[in-house]
């Protein structure tokens, strides 16, 4: 009884470890990283710096919710580059060759996204094909229509709403919008994820498919919305980066793919096992985003941010072993004959 | 009997017999649009047609192996990328067996510490092997900023002689012949289809794991070698696209993606199949941002069909005879002959 105690003091601290201490020690992190920039740059830290961190987190957020989810739930989406060059090309073509509506072309690249979020989502789950190849495959034929879309012009200038709205010209209260944004994406990503039960069904489905499924959940629709979401997270961030980039360019979308992954990851969620917390994905995002900063200001060759990037993660990789491996032990060593039963 | 309908659907159904109906096809297409368009076809085409597979055949090979035993390994594309920099920009005048043996040697390695993170730290493999590709691509670009080196002229020169990529290519089958049937093949199969048995039945399961991890890493070392043979200099992003087509070829060559079940002759039609796609498209003239989506679509056909006759087969076998995988008898009596 008092061991069975024990077990759930340690779950929670657990708990408590991924929902309060891995976010704040990630954003102090962050902090750190900016701080220490200035042993590189004379220009570091500096108020336009957190903006610029703040403004790109906003950006990266808004990919890496749908990623998470995915994620969470046994996934990985690939196809982010290619939905945000379309989503991006949709917009900027409509407004600025065929003289559309803003409001139309936003929503025309909105739905786009989604649908082919939801594409992805039914290859995945009903026909049970590999998450990665799927998207993979399916970000190569989107470019290949953004290529179509945007086919003998050369990059379309994009809605000057969109540019007021996400390049930081725009400001509220002298704060850039997107820099606001962040924490705005940043509530309803937690609403989202951890309050509603949109968010618990992905909790449900990633920690236990058959346990999904024996309570009853609609498991193929389940998974099929996280990679809608996914979609529509993306198609969002492409209307975003538009205005943030002044065009729509085809590489709109490729340098934020490894970043979602990243910040996911790093954020302390383990692929396809329900763990995992939109608060430490966010600041994960921070910290992610200072190092990009930091090292842009020394001037370094841009390969290293990768491999910083790859060390990062395979280091946040071990620490969500760590915690997790400790339960598991004290587990198994209760009851040495719980391993699973041989099949016969 | 050969030609009943029966037959001929098990054929089809089968990844490698399916992986050869569609190469066949898609070559037949190729070879007969471009007969008929008056540019004829001459040998030094297809020639060049099988150098330019020999790097994504050797890489889809080891994606293969990995697929087989169960896990994913998505490092194929970093390994290629780092090997093509480091030949170019520094050993261009080595010994080109040297560079051959060193760069296989680097691939295991990459493949062992891969191997080490996923079996020691019991961490999932797409996430160990997506960072590593992550930093390996990053250092490839670090060695060499712009396209530029040359890689020991013995190599380019050397998989261009007639013969010599149709002769590695048969090479490359007898040697899965022979590694099917070993005892590391068969555990391989085994830890795939069902790794619980494997474990029950006392074999040093991690053993087994890490072996196929530096394997597929050598491997990946060779195809390497081979794509900068094929390039003929070095370009830090030029192996990017391997990460989507050594997949691809796996799938379409019939691999399941549930471990167990796949075969490298399957993905090396499948590689084949893979770069004829664009011959075929070329041929028949169409533009830029179609091949593009066609390209896409196909694999994403290719990777429905599987997973979809895996599906169908899963439940045939379920229902026919749960556990009667082909591979146990013979498991049994590899492990009998081990400890004798």
């Amino acid at each position: 009884m008092s061991d069975q105690l024990a077990i759930q003091a340690q779950q929670r601290r657990s708990s408590r470890m991924q929902t309060i201490y891995r976010p704040l020690i990630l954003a102090a992190l962050a902090l750190l990283v900016l701080v220490a920039g200035r042993l590189v740059s004379e220009s570091l830290p500096s108020w336009i710096a957190v903006q610029t961190v703040l403004s790109l987190s906003m950006f990266l957020s808004v990919v890496a919710f749908g990623q998470g989810l995915v994620m969470l739930t046994g996934g990985l989406d690939l196809s982010v580059p290619g939905v945000i060059a379309l989503s991006a090309s949709i917009v900027a073509v409509w407004v600025s060759f065929m003289d559309g509506n803003l409001f139309v072309g936003v929503l025309l690249a909105l739905g786009v996204s989604l649908l082919f979020g939801i594409v992805n989502g039914v290859l995945v789950s009903v026909l049970k094909a590999p998450a990665f190849i799927v998207t993979l495959a399916m970000g190569a034929v989107l470019e290949g229509f953004s290529l179509f879309i945007t086919y003998g012009h050369k990059a379309p200038e994009s809605p000057e709403l969109l540019v007021t709205l996400f390049s930081g010209s725009g400001k509220l209260f002298g704060i850039g919008i997107p820099a606001l944004l962040f924490f705005v994406v940043g509530i309803i990503g937690f609403i989202i994820q951890a309050r509603s039960r949109f968010g618990r069904n992905a909790y449900l489905l990633g920690s236990s498919l058959e346990a999904s499924r024996i309570a009853g959940q609609p498991v193929n629709f389940i998974q099929i919305s996280m990679y809608a979401v996914s979609g529509f997270g993306a198609g969002l961030a492409g209307l975003m980066l538009v205005g943030f980039s002044g065009n729509a360019q085809l590489s709109l979308g490729t340098e934020w793919l490894m970043p979602s992954i990243a910040a996911v990851l790093v954020g302390g969620t383990v692929i396809g096992s329900g763990r995992g917390f939109w608060q430490a994905t966010i600041t994960a995002g921070l910290m992610l985003t200072s190092i990009t900063i930091v090292i842009q200001s020394t001037g370094v060759p841009q390969g290293w941010k990768s491999v910083l990037y790859g060390v990062v993660v395979l280091v946040a990789l071990l620490s969500t072993r760590s915690d997790f491996g400790r339960r598991r032990r004290k587990q198994i060593s209760q009851s040495p004959l719980q391993g699973n039963p041989p099949k016969k | 009997m050969n030609t009943n309908p029966g037959r001929i659907r098990q054929t089809l159904t089968d990844g490698t017999g399916r992986a050869v109906f569609f190469w066949l096809i898609l070559m037949a297409i190729w070879l007969s649009l471009q007969s008929t368009q008056g540019m004829g076809v001459d040998l030094g085409q297809i020639q060049s047609y099988l150098v330019l597979s020999l790097p994504l055949i050797v890489a889809a090979i080891g994606v293969t192996l990995v697929i087989i035993m169960g896990q994913f390994d998505l490092s194929a594309a970093g390994v290629i990328g780092i090997v093509n920099v480091i030949i170019a920009s520094t050993l261009s005048s080595w010994n080109p067996l040297l560079v051959v043996v060193l760069m296989m040697a680097l691939g295991g390695f990459i493949g062992l510490v891969n191997g080490l993170f996923v079996i020691l730290g019991k961490l999932p493999a797409i996430a160990v092997t997506l960072a590593t590709l992550i930093i390996l691509q990053g250092l490839a670009v670090v060695i060499l900023p712009q396209p530029s080196g040359k890689i020991p002229p013995f190599l380019v020169d050397g998989v261009r002689v007639p013969f010599v990529a149709l002769g590695i290519i048969v090479i490359i089958i007898i040697a899965w012949m022979l590694f099917k049937r070993s005892r590391l093949g068969l555990y391989m199969f085994a830890l795939g289809a069902d790794p619980e048995a494997l474990h029950l039945s006392g074999l040093p399961v991690k053993k087994i794991q890490l072996k196929i991890f530096v394997l597929a890493g050598a491997l990946y070392g060779l195809a390497g070698v081979f794509m900068s043979a094929s390039l003929g200099s070095g370009d830090g992003n030029a192996a990017d696209s391997f990460l989507l087509t050594t997949f691809a070829a796996a799938a379409i060559g019939g691999t399941a993606f549930v471990g167990g079940r796949g075969s490298a002759v399957g993905t090396l039609f499948g590689a084949l199949t893979l770069l004829a796609i664009p011959k075929v498209l070329f041929v028949i003239g169409v533009s830029d941002w179609t091949q593009k989506v066609a390209f896409g679509l196909l694999v994403l056909l290719a990777v429905v069909a599987g997973a979809f006759s895996s599906l169908r087969k899963d439940r045939e076998q379920l229902l026919v005879a749960p556990y009667s995988t082909p591979t146990e008898g013979e498991l049994s009596t590899a492990t009998k002959g081990g400890n004798a």
